[in-house]
């Protein structure tokens, strides 16, 4: 009797959390789904299941040329991090001594800001009369405003690339932190020169960390619409936009389902892929 | 007696804190050298200067008549066998242990076989593709060891390395140890805190008390001719007292105590008559008699605790301000005895200890 009172117990557990992943995740992820295979006549939406959308995706050459070009916008903000992040990520795990809680608490503390306040703080800095343009121009150093980061693509990367940078610091800096000093004295001790110890021994080690923060980067950097719109300009318009703009503008819920449930896909594909590299690596 | 590594005046502050103050000493090529003492004494940061992990504040460090102090780690012939192992755990046991070569640009096949080699010698030739999680301690241990010897060091640095293991492995592993190090025949620095390890695996020991030598010396030296009274009493038990130089004769000095008069043989020479010294004698050295004769004490049996076959007896004078302590008598003999019973002692005459007061 006792038993099956335990039982119930801790099934009741398991069936409310499961419920909540069921209601809050998997039926608004499906009804989401299944909306990408309606169609719209005019304002009205014809629920006869067709793949019209997908064709739509298929043929209409600007929708997959803008999704490979988001793909590698989301690649460069994802290296650019790469490279500015890991060896802010590195110096802080390995050379800060006591203040590299401090040092990271400031750099997680525009995690808290508002995205939108953050785009707007880029723009104020990029833009014609910009903080940067300024300076320069204080400087004599030009004559007329730089444009080359203005309203394309270019001030997108800029500025996805600083308010992504965060993300792929902690991660990285969780995972080299957590290698203990031995480990890198015995690459030491059998003979490994310091950039040896890094190749062989650190980064292997803080690898998986890296990866983390890789994919945080690129996902959001795939999916944005928010950035584009305030700091692309015309030229700097990316899937998400479309996205964005099928279910506001063009109120075409159906299409941008299709559209965005292809995201989602590729967006799976890549964790799935990575998750499977690494794993290899190892 | 060739020498081989020598440090000579090393000592190291951290700030106003002294580490060690003023350490020499010399190791003999194929040597195992233990370095005895207690937790906090500064027995870790010796090898970590060795290995070159840290400098010392002053002082010289001299491998084969060459001063290493600035040689950085990784052109020192040394390697480290780490407390906690230190293995890295994104590589499997081959890995591990064929990654000093593979640092070297060792050919791949010469890897292979010397790896295999090694693993035959610590006995883990069937663990090569395991990962270090999925060994236990003792096999870490011996994967850590196994990764050290394929370097070929003239010298391999011990830093506890036993110290995580509980005490069934530890055994084993003292023993292993031993005989490995006779197998490859190459030069082991040794840190423990055990006594009993460090006699029983060290050719020589140094006992570091208060940040410096105490004494460095075979396992027997030390256990017979401590030249202090704690390292008396660091190695086992001993009986400790005060007593006074009457005479002297022939190397053989009387004392007197407050247990009466004895006789012992002097070793240091510099004894003279009328001093206040500190005698000691280990347990073992003290006879029961039944009868008195001219050297033998009457004490008084103050406590037995009884251990099996053995037992441990306290004795004391007259005056009952001294106590002698015996170890191991046969409890055959001491349930004749009761408290209070008259046991009548005497002390070898050669193997008391004199240590100036």
């Amino acid at each position: 009797m006792n038993f099956l009172i335990n039982y119930f117990k801790s099934s009741i557990w398991t069936f409310l959390s499961f419920t909540v992943v069921i209601l809050l995740i998997l039926i608004p992820l499906a009804s989401f789904l299944s909306y990408s295979f309606f169609t719209v006549d005019g304002l009205e939406i014809n629920h006869q299941l067709s793949l019209a959308n997908y064709k739509e995706f298929l043929v209409g050459k600007i929708y997959i040329n803008t999704l490979i070009r988001t793909i590698f916008l989301a690649l460069i903000v994802m290296f650019s991090c790469i490279f500015l992040g890991y060896p802010v990520a590195y110096f802080l795990a390995r050379y800060a001594g006591r203040f590299k809680y401090v040092i990271l608490l400031m750099l997680i503390i525009p995690l808290f800001m508002s995205y939108i306040i953050k785009i707007y703080m880029m723009r104020s800095i990029l833009g014609y009369a910009g903080l940067i343009n300024k300076v320069l121009k204080m400087f004599d150093l030009i004559e007329k405003p730089l444009e080359f980061f203005l309203w394309n693509q270019n001030s997108v990367i800029i500025t996805l690339v600083i308010i992504l940078l965060p993300l792929i610091i902690i991660p990285t800096f969780t995972s080299l932190e957590k290698i203990p000093s031995n480990i890198i004295e015995a690459s030491f001790d059998l003979g490994c020169k310091p950039f040896q110890a890094f190749r062989y021994v650190i980064f292997p080690i803080g690898f998986p960390g890296l990866v983390v923060g890789s994919i945080f980067v690129f996902i959001l950097a795939l999916g944005d619409f928010i950035t584009p719109q305030l700091v692309g300009g015309t030229s700097g318009f990316t899937f998400g936009k479309i996205i964005y703009s099928n279910f506001g503008l063009a109120f075409n819920w159906p299409f941008g389902a299709a559209l965005a449930s292809i995201l989602l896909f590729i967006s799976v594909i890549i964790i799935l892929l990575t998750n499977y590299l690494t794993n290899k690596l190892k | 007696m060739e020498k081989f590594l020598e440090l000579t005046n090393i000592s190291k502050s951290y700030g106003s804190d002294k580490v060690l103050d003023n350490i020499n000493f010399k190791i003999k090529n194929n040597e195992f050298f233990t370095i005895l003492g207690s937790s906090g004494s500064g027995k870790s940061t010796i090898i970590r200067m060795i290995g070159g992990f840290i400098q010392p504040s002053s002082g010289k460090i001299i491998f084969e008549n060459k001063i290493i102090n600035d040689q950085p780690i990784f052109e020192r012939p040394f390697n480290t066998v780490f407390q906690d192992y230190a293995l890295f755990p994104n590589m499997n046991v081959f890995n591990n242990v064929g990654f000093g070569l593979k640092i070297k640009n060792v050919n791949k096949n010469v890897i292979k076989e010397k790896v295999f080699e090694v693993l035959s010698i610590v006995g883990l030739e069937s663990f090569a593709n395991r990962m270090p999680q999925e060994l236990s301690g003792g096999q870490q241990q011996r994967v850590a060891l196994a990764r050290a010897i394929i370097c070929e060091p003239k010298i391999i640095l011990l830093d506890e390395p036993l110290g995580a293991l509980d005490a069934e492995l530890r055994k084993q592993m003292q023993l292993f140890l031993k005989e490995i190090q006779k197998k490859i025949n190459i030069a082991f620095i040794f840190i423990t805190h055990d006594q009993e390890e460090a006699i029983f695996l060290s050719d020589r020991i140094a006992v570091l008390n208060q940040h410096r030598f105490e004494q460095i010396g075979t396992p027997k030296e030390l256990y017979y001719n401590p030249n202090s009274p704690y390292l008396a009493k660091f190695f086992g038990e001993c009986n400790l007292f005060e007593c006074k130089i009457n005479n002297i004769e022939n190397n053989i000095a009387k004392l007197s105590s407050g247990l009466g008069d004895f006789k012992t043989k002097i070793k240091n020479n510099n004894i003279k008559v009328g001093d206040n010294i500190i005698y000691g004698i280990r347990p073992e050295e003290i006879t029961l008699s039944s009868d008195k004769d001219d050297d033998s004490f009457k004490l008084y049996v103050k406590k037995i605790d009884f251990k099996g076959p053995n037992s441990i007896l306290h004795l004391v004078n007259k005056n009952k301000d001294l106590t002698i302590k015996l170890q191991n008598i046969s409890s055959n003999i001491s349930k004749s005895f009761s408290e209070n019973s008259v046991v009548n002692i005497n002390f070898n005459i050669d193997s008391g200890n004199i240590f100036p007061k």
